[in-house]
């Protein structure tokens, strides 16, 4: 602020002092901007982390719905497939990642779950299993950063 | 000068022009070069979940099952004006947003042949392939 005062022309004696000069108000906006952007990171996850272990122990034409069951849990989806079913298991994992710059607002959001398919014949024995994988791989981006590295399964 | 700059100054900072940009990605793209070889190799459903990982949508068809994988990517900005001139407070906002949704949905026959592929927006697709309404007879 003294720098600033020394700065400006002498004030003439008897004049009243101006409320306020455009440097002072653009150094008091650009501290109100320094002081009041911001960030935010926030992480939202949708149901319990399916346990890959118990995937890996599923084996076609030996499991049987109800061993898969006290394996994973209950679904959270049933599928009516013909004579057969398939059982879907998920957990979504999402973030979300802001910049505030007072008068500008960027924002970015990931979501990616992680899926098991589970499909039986008309006897309840497992046929085929899927499975992804993709929860961590979430990442927090900002708008202008690459998605997408590694696609897929 | 001086009064257009503070008056600028002012204008902005009390939020009467706010602007946004925003984008929404959800799930993963899977690559034409990993599905499309599917077909041309008689592939069964079990080579499909291993080349692609599980589906986001599974449902049966009037000619055996569709298995669906998503994506869905959003890019989109806003921009937003107010102001409050004596007892009336007055704001425009304009949005613009762009979607892209994609699918890849395999269809395969009751013994889990692959038999074609689409690929475009879901909503479209389920259009020409609903889900199965009718009951399953009973065995024989």
């Amino acid at each position: 602020m003294y720098a600033l005062e020394a700065s400006m022309p002498p004030r003439p004696l008897g004049q009243a002092k101006a409320p306020m000069t455009l440097r002072s108000s653009l150094f008091l906006s650009g501290l109100l901007a320094w002081t009041t952007a911001g960030c935010i990171f926030s992480r939202q996850a949708i149901n319990e982390p399916i346990d890959a272990a118990a995937v890996a122990q599923l084996e076609p034409r030996q499991t049987t719905a109800q061993t898969a069951v006290e394996l994973l849990g209950a679904p959270n989806e049933v599928v009516q497939l013909g004579y057969g079913t398939a059982y879907r298991y998920d957990r979504a994992v999402t973030k979300d990642t802001a910049l505030f710059l007072i008068l500008f607002a960027l924002r970015s959001s990931d979501t990616r779950q992680d899926r098991v398919w589970l499909f039986f014949d008309e006897k309840l024995i497992l046929t085929h299993v899927g499975s992804t994988f993709a929860a961590g791989r979430t990442r927090y981006k900002l708008p202008w950063s690459r998605m997408h590295e590694n696609a897929g399964g | 000068m001086q009064r257009v700059g503070l008056l600028a100054a002012t204008t902005l900072l009390s939020s009467c022009v706010t602007g946004t940009y925003r984008r929404i990605n959800i799930g993963e793209p899977r690559p034409d070069a990993v599905v499309q070889p599917l077909l041309e190799e008689a592939s069964e459903l079990q080579d499909c979940l291993d080349s692609l990982g599980a589906p986001n949508f599974v449902w049966p068809t009037d000619d055996g099952t569709a298995v669906a994988y998503t994506h869905s990517h959003q890019k989109g900005w806003g921009l937003r004006v107010s102001a409050a001139l004596r007892r009336v407070t007055g704001s425009v906002a304009v949005n613009s947003s762009l979607e892209r949704g994609e699918a890849w949905v395999l269809f395969f026959d009751p013994d889990w042949n692959l038999l074609f592929l689409r690929h475009g927006m879901l909503a479209d697709i389920l259009q020409d392939h609903p889900r199965r309404v009718q009951p399953i007879p009973p065995r024989e």
